[in-house]
């Protein structure tokens, strides 16, 4: 048995390193992927931190509120401030042109008087109030009915909403802060005679922390947020699947060529010999897997990315690779077996793979998908690999917390191969 | 000379097949013969060899192989049956040494049995310093050899060949069938052999059996049936007038 096994084994070997195409597909595809969509898929993660957006910004107002903002986006780092462009000084008209033509995808115009209008509408409704208590007015204070002043923001049409919003908000937040400040300022004038409150109101009322609960990991604030940690598991998952081409196609050429009949022929069982091609094929994706981990580690930094961090159970890691492995290897033979031509077979194979990365989260995070979505792609051996690996190169988690998704994809994997043995066993046996 | 396969009764029904693929075939073959099995396209021939290999479940009848039932004793048919397809049943981009050291530990082969069994075959056959060559890169007849030496490395007792000189040249299928005749009678192996070749079926078989529509229409050794159909000077003159000369598909 274990001569046939072996045999087996090698001679898929032997196979596969004579396909130079299929060892292209087994190896070089992979990693071709991993290194593309973790580069690509880089930039929204930098989108709003890091990116260095350039934002034409006029500021007619040239007093507190306009050089707030001006200086919040300074300070945020999203944005790289212009003020000027070419030789002639920047109005309305030009910057609603830049961003037309796509010279910048953001402009913002301050318009002029705008701090002296939330000071009179402060000072208004701070005597309004205070009037409301019997206290003594201002008699400065004259609340005249105008039309309050603009911040407009250009914005390139090709932009997403999302990144709309996000910079609205953030114009948002500077200016609400103004505002709270000249508010504050004005009560403390009114009631202290023209004391200034301006010390007390620095830095805000609430502060924000971003906190990752992932136990030792949090240490590691930046694994959470860059494009390698999240991207290099999800879509070496994705490659992994990919075997079930070649594994497939490899089958039916068998089966086609007529080899497939001597080892039917062959006494003793022919289990030991699929047993053998389905240990090779794990193999491989172990080796597959292995050289994604690798080019995650050591290549990514060359391309000016974070290596990746393989959390604290290189163990764990294991366990769940091999597991998906199985997985992968086990849809292969199904598929090898049920279809009768390679090019069914390559077809299938790669669309259902995208579909389960589709809709297990790989391509788009399942939070964001539709209920009904949501639970087919809970269902999908993908998404338990990636979740596994979630738990243990972002969650900071061990072996234990995976076993649920290891067993998860273990008993896929006997499912999956007990459908291919009776679907082999209606295929080369007729009734 | 005792049977050494015995067939009785034999029915294959395909599902949804109008006809029987094999109705009811009664046939014994006898150690150390050449047994032929002839027949138009569709007669049953391939069908009749994968029961007897143990590929295909009969519907009804009975096989004894070498006195063993090959419903209940087919791990040990297997052992002593070598089977020769009609297709080319290797790897093409394996060299014949890799394609022979595999199908030989199938049957156990290892080691030095092995390689002296795959050595006096390649000679044989005249392949020997073709042994590292892959077989993508082999013409027709080449191949041809190589599916056979692939059945008879483990020196099976029983040896099935589904026309094993299918679309070669004169002189690769003058080799096989002198090694053939060679095999059976210096090593006693028997061997079932179909062919649509007649002249070749009348030069190497000792008995013969004509099928058609998977029913025995004619059987014995060529000299026998040529006796019965005097108007007929060859065994190709005997298969058109027992099968007729319409078109099979």
């Amino acid at each position: 048995m274990i001569t046939r096994l072996v045999a087996s084994f090698y001679k898929e070997l032997l196979l596969v390193v004579r396909d130079y195409a299929g060892l292209a597909m087994l190896f070089i595809m992979p990693l071709f992927l991993i290194v593309v969509m973790a580069v690509i898929m880089d930039a929204p993660f930098r989108d709003y931190q890091e990116a260095g957006i350039e934002i034409v910004l006029l500021n007619e107002d040239n007093d507190t509120i306009g050089n707030i903002i001006e200086q919040g986006l300074i300070d945020s780092e999203i944005f790289s401030v212009v003020n000027k462009v070419g030789p002639d000084n920047l109005d309305r008209s030009s910057i609603e042109q830049l961003v037309k033509n796509g010279r910048f995808i953001l402009g913002v115009v301050i318009p002029q008087g705008a701090t002296k209008f939330v000071n009179r509408k402060v000072d208004a409704m701070i005597s309004s109030t205070l009037s409301q208590f019997g206290m003594p007015v201002k008699p400065s204070v004259i609340v005249k009915q105008i039309d309050a002043p603009k911040i407009q923001i250009y914005l390139d049409p090709a932009v997403k909403k999302s990144f709309a919003n996000s910079v609205t908000s953030s114009i948002k937040s500077f200016t609400t802060q103004v505002e709270n400040q000249m508010i504050i300022q004005g009560f403390y004038a009114q009631m202290t005679e023209g004391e200034s409150g301006e010390k007390e109101m620095k830095g805000g009322l609430i502060g924000f922390e971003e906190i990752y609960p992932s136990g030792e990991m949090s240490k590691n604030e930046h694994l959470f947020t860059n494009s390698v940690q999240h991207n290099v598991p999800a879509w070496t998952v994705f490659a992994m699947f990919l075997i079930v081409v070649p594994l497939a196609s490899n089958m039916i050429k068998e089966r086609e060529g007529g080899s497939m009949l001597r080892l039917i022929i062959a006494p003793g069982s022919h289990m030991t010999l699929l047993v053998g091609k389905l240990l090779f094929y794990v193999a491989i994706c172990l080796i597959q897997f292995s050289l994604m981990m690798l080019l995650g580690i050591h290549l990514m930094p060359y391309l000016g990315l974070p290596a990746l961090h393989l959390g604290g159970s290189i163990a764990a890691v294991f366990v769940v690779a091999l597991m998906l492995s199985f997985a992968a290897t086990s849809l292969g033979v199904l598929i090898g077996t049920i279809f009768s031509s390679y090019q069914q077979a390559s077809i299938f194979g790669t669309v259902i793979d995208v579909i389960m990365a589709a809709v297990g989260g790989i391509m788009v995070p399942l939070f964001a998908m539709p209920e009904p979505i949501k639970f087919i792609g809970r269902l999908t051996p993908l998404n338990w690999g990636m979740e596994s690996f979630n738990d243990l190169f972002l969650r900071g988690y061990g072996i234990i917390e995976v076993l649920p998704e290891v067993m998860k994809l273990g008993i896929f994997s006997i499912i999956i191969l007990l459908l291919a043995w009776k679907a082999n066993k209606n295929n080369v046996i007729a009734q | 000379m005792e049977p050494i396969i015995e067939i009785t009764g034999l029915v294959k029904r395909y599902n949804q097949a109008e006809l029987n693929a094999v109705d009811g075939i009664t046939v014994e073959v006898r150690k150390g013969e050449i047994f032929g099995l002839l027949g138009p396209n569709g007669a049953g021939k391939t069908t009749l060899i994968s029961i007897l290999c143990g590929i295909v479940k009969p519907s009804e009848g009975q096989v004894r192989i070498n006195g063993i039932e090959l419903q209940s004793g087919l791990q040990d048919i297997k052992k002593i049956i070598g089977v020769v397809p009609q297709e080319i049943a290797l790897y093409p981009s394996l060299t014949v040494k890799e394609n022979l050291t595999f199908f030989g530990k199938l049957y156990d082969l290892k080691g030095l049995e092995l390689q002296e069994s795959i050595d006096i075959w390649l000679n044989k056959f005249g392949l020997i310093d073709k042994m590292n060559h892959r077989i993508e890169t082999f013409s027709g007849g080449m191949k041809r050899r190589v599916n056979l030496i692939a059945g008879l490395l483990h020196k099976p007792q029983i040896l099935f060949l589904d026309e094993p000189t299918v679309g070669i040249d004169v002189h690769s299928r003058a080799v096989i069938t002198e090694h053939l005749k060679e095999i059976n009678q210096n090593q006693g192996v028997t061997i079932i052999y179909t062919s649509h070749h007649m002249d070749e079926a009348e030069y190497l078989c000792t008995n013969i059996s004509i099928i058609d529509s998977g029913i025995v229409i004619a059987g014995g050794s060529p000299k026998n049936l040529l006796k019965q159909n005097k108007d007929c000077n060859r065994l190709a003159d005997i298969f058109l007038k027992l099968t007729g000369k319409s078109l099979r598909d």
